[in-house]
């Protein structure tokens, strides 16, 4: 996926706090939330819920209405959510409408009317959950830059800004991969956000030997005709073909090649850690064993290319080797 | 619940599973399929060899219990982690085999004879005196006395050894020599993802781990994390009765070494939060 389409998709954590009062407005805001992706709403209806819960657990935005059971308790809210989680992005719902400009003023990301159309509310909630997520991505990141850090405020914060950062936060991953470094907190704060995707083993073992080889094969990038010259023309095209869930073909025979293939990619997902992203990274570096005692066979060349010369001796002396480390 | 009739052992040294046994392989994610499960190709593509197979020599391994899978695949993961750092392997490699996804293979198999019970007194006196006791479970995963026999067993048509695992102080181990596919008894086979990690040597072990890394810290010579990813088709296992020992937590702390257990597998798993 593009670098500007990606950066732009739904959080994949999205985690919901709502201050809310009123019980109606509890139950419309459940049922909306949800229907625009929430994966799971929590509801404080008075200052004192609302502060065991943030510092209980991690939220991706909170909802705030400004006044609970007759008192104002929005600055109290706002305040007590830039101390303990300084990254939430907070969206202020109130019929207060004289209050809208003095709670952006607080400290609110955003501060809306509440109107019978919630469409405008909507957008602000999912807004302010992008913007957390790259919060914390760039809180992440920050110790991994240097320099001054910059808050991200909602007003900075544009569709410009949030591809540029998940751009630099993923190249920073390859980058720290490939200097073998470890990834830190930054992985877990992009999966969080949907920049990055984790492995599922689950759905990967209802897979038959040939589906694997070629769900394995769409992250490293290359196109069938690479396949074609590592496997011949018969054998990439049955893994080509290959891409329905298991059935009776669970035991069918598949061609040597194939099944050596299956165990060269599920090496570079090993060694990848799971992060099916960082597969062509291994799949192409050269010299990655340059200080080792033993060393595989394709070192100096690149695995990719080493399988490139299409012979199954290749194939058969690369998996020798990964089986024997 | 596992069956203890249908695992014979005797007369002598001589072993056998009969019609329905269920047996255990933890496998690769890419070959859990029925149809890789006992082809014992994975070792006959290594040049290490194994406690019964010589470099490049077909074997399986399996268990009769699900920890004695767990255990043996813990201990490989940490002598894998060690020896990576020795061959000065890139950290990305020595990082990878603290964690490693799994299949756990749950299935019977039809009637498998011609087995050697290895921990007797007839195979001390019929092939090696050196196997004693203590050797059968001689903690080094190559122990010389074995790959012999191993060699003997093969030679004269034996088709697997039934042994006492070094990791694991309840139920054995079984090895088989030959391709037994036609053996997995059809729609038997099921198989449960699992997650395993090393730990750090500090580490309480009744809370999930995070990442070791194996270069900063101590890594745990004697204990590892397991974790069942689908822990519904774990449970619809345990409802089936399917997995042995019963009351087996779907995430917990193992010890990899031989222990005394008076409360079985209670003493033998810390429950993971």
């Amino acid at each position: 996926m593009a670098g500007s389409s990606l950066a732009s998709t739904a959080p994949a954590r999205q985690r919901v706090l709502v201050v809310e009062d009123e019980e109606a407005s509890r139950r419309r805001l459940e049922s909306l939330l949800f229907s625009v992706g929430a994966k799971q709403v929590k509801f404080a209806t008075t200052t004192k819920e609302c502060i065991d819960l943030t510092r209980a657990d991690e939220f991706d935005v909170a909802s705030l209405d400004w006044e609970l059971n007759g008192f104002f308790c929005g600055k109290i809210l706002l305040d007590e959510i830039a101390d303990s989680q300084r990254h939430l992005a907070t969206v202020v719902w109130t019929k207060h409408h004289n209050v809208l400009a003095a709670a952006k003023g607080w400290g609110a990301d955003w501060s809306l009317p509440k109107t019978p159309d919630a469409d405008e509310y909507v957008d602000a909630i999912q807004r302010a959950l992008r913007l957390t997520h790259s919060r914390r991505v760039l809180e992440a990141l920050h110790p991994m830059l240097g320099g001054p850090a910059c808050p991200l405020t909602a007003a900075r914060f544009t569709p410009e800004v949030e591809a540029d950062l998940c751009e630099r936060a993923r190249t920073l991953v390859l980058e720290r991969v490939q200097a073998g470094e470890p990834l830190g907190a930054l992985k877990q704060r992009l999966v969080d956000r949907g920049w990055w995707s984790l492995f599922d083993p689950t759905f990967f073992v209802a897979l038959d030997r040939c589906s694997k080889v070629s769900y394995l094969w769409s992250f490293l990038h290359e196109d069938i005709v690479t396949l074609q010259a590592i496997l011949g023309e018969d054998a990439a095209n049955q893994v080509a073909g290959a891409r329905s869930q298991a059935g009776g073909s669970a035991t069918a025979p598949i061609p040597e090649s194939v099944d050596l293939l299956l165990s060269v990619l599920s090496h570079l997902l090993t060694i990848a850690d799971y992060n099916e992203q960082l597969m062509p990274y291994y799949w192409n570096v050269e010299g990655l064993f340059a200080d080792s005692s033993s060393r595989p066979p394709w070192e100096g060349r690149g695995m990719r290319q080493f399988m490139l010369v299409g012979d199954l001796n290749a194939l058969r002396a690369s998996v020798r080797w990964m089986r024997s480390h | 619940m596992l069956d203890p009739s249908k695992y014979i052992i005797g007369p002598g040294c001589s072993a056998g599973l009969l019609d329905g046994a269920t047996l255990y392989r933890l496998t690769s994610l890419a070959h859990s399929d029925v149809g890789s499960l006992l082809t014992g190709e994975g070792a006959s593509r290594s040049d290490n060899p194994g406690r019964f197979n010589e470099p490049q020599q077909r074997a399986s391994y399996c268990g009769t219990n699900v920890l004695v899978c767990l255990a043996e695949v813990l201990f490989h993961m940490y002598r894998t982690a060690l020896d990576r750092t020795r061959k000065r392997l890139p950290p990305a490699m020595i990082r990878s085999a603290a964690s490693a996804a799994r299949a756990l293979s749950v299935f019977e198999v039809s009637g498998i004879d011609s087995l050697i019970y290895l921990d007797t007194d007839d195979v001390r006196a019929d092939y090696d005196g050196r196997i004693t006791g203590s050797t059968v479970v001689f903690p080094d995963p190559d122990y010389e006395p074995l790959r012999d026999v191993n060699q003997r067993f093969r030679v004269e048509g034996k088709r697997g050894v039934m042994y006492p695992s070094a990791r694991h102080s309840r139920d054995v181990c079984l090895v088989l020599f030959r391709d037994e596919t036609t053996c997995v008894i059809p729609g038997s086979h099921i198989v449960i993802p699992v997650e395993l990690k090393l730990i750090r040597e500090d580490q309480d072990v009744r809370r999930a781990p995070g990442v070791v890394d194996a270069f900063m810290e101590k890594i745990h010579a004697t204990m590892g994390y397991y974790e069942f990813v689908d822990q519904s088709r774990f449970a619809q296992a345990r409802v089936d009765s399917r997995i042995h020992p019963q009351g087996l937590p779907p995430r917990g702390t193992v010890d990899f070494v031989r222990r005394r257990y008076v409360s079985y597998p209670l003493e033998a798993v810390c429950e993971c939060a």
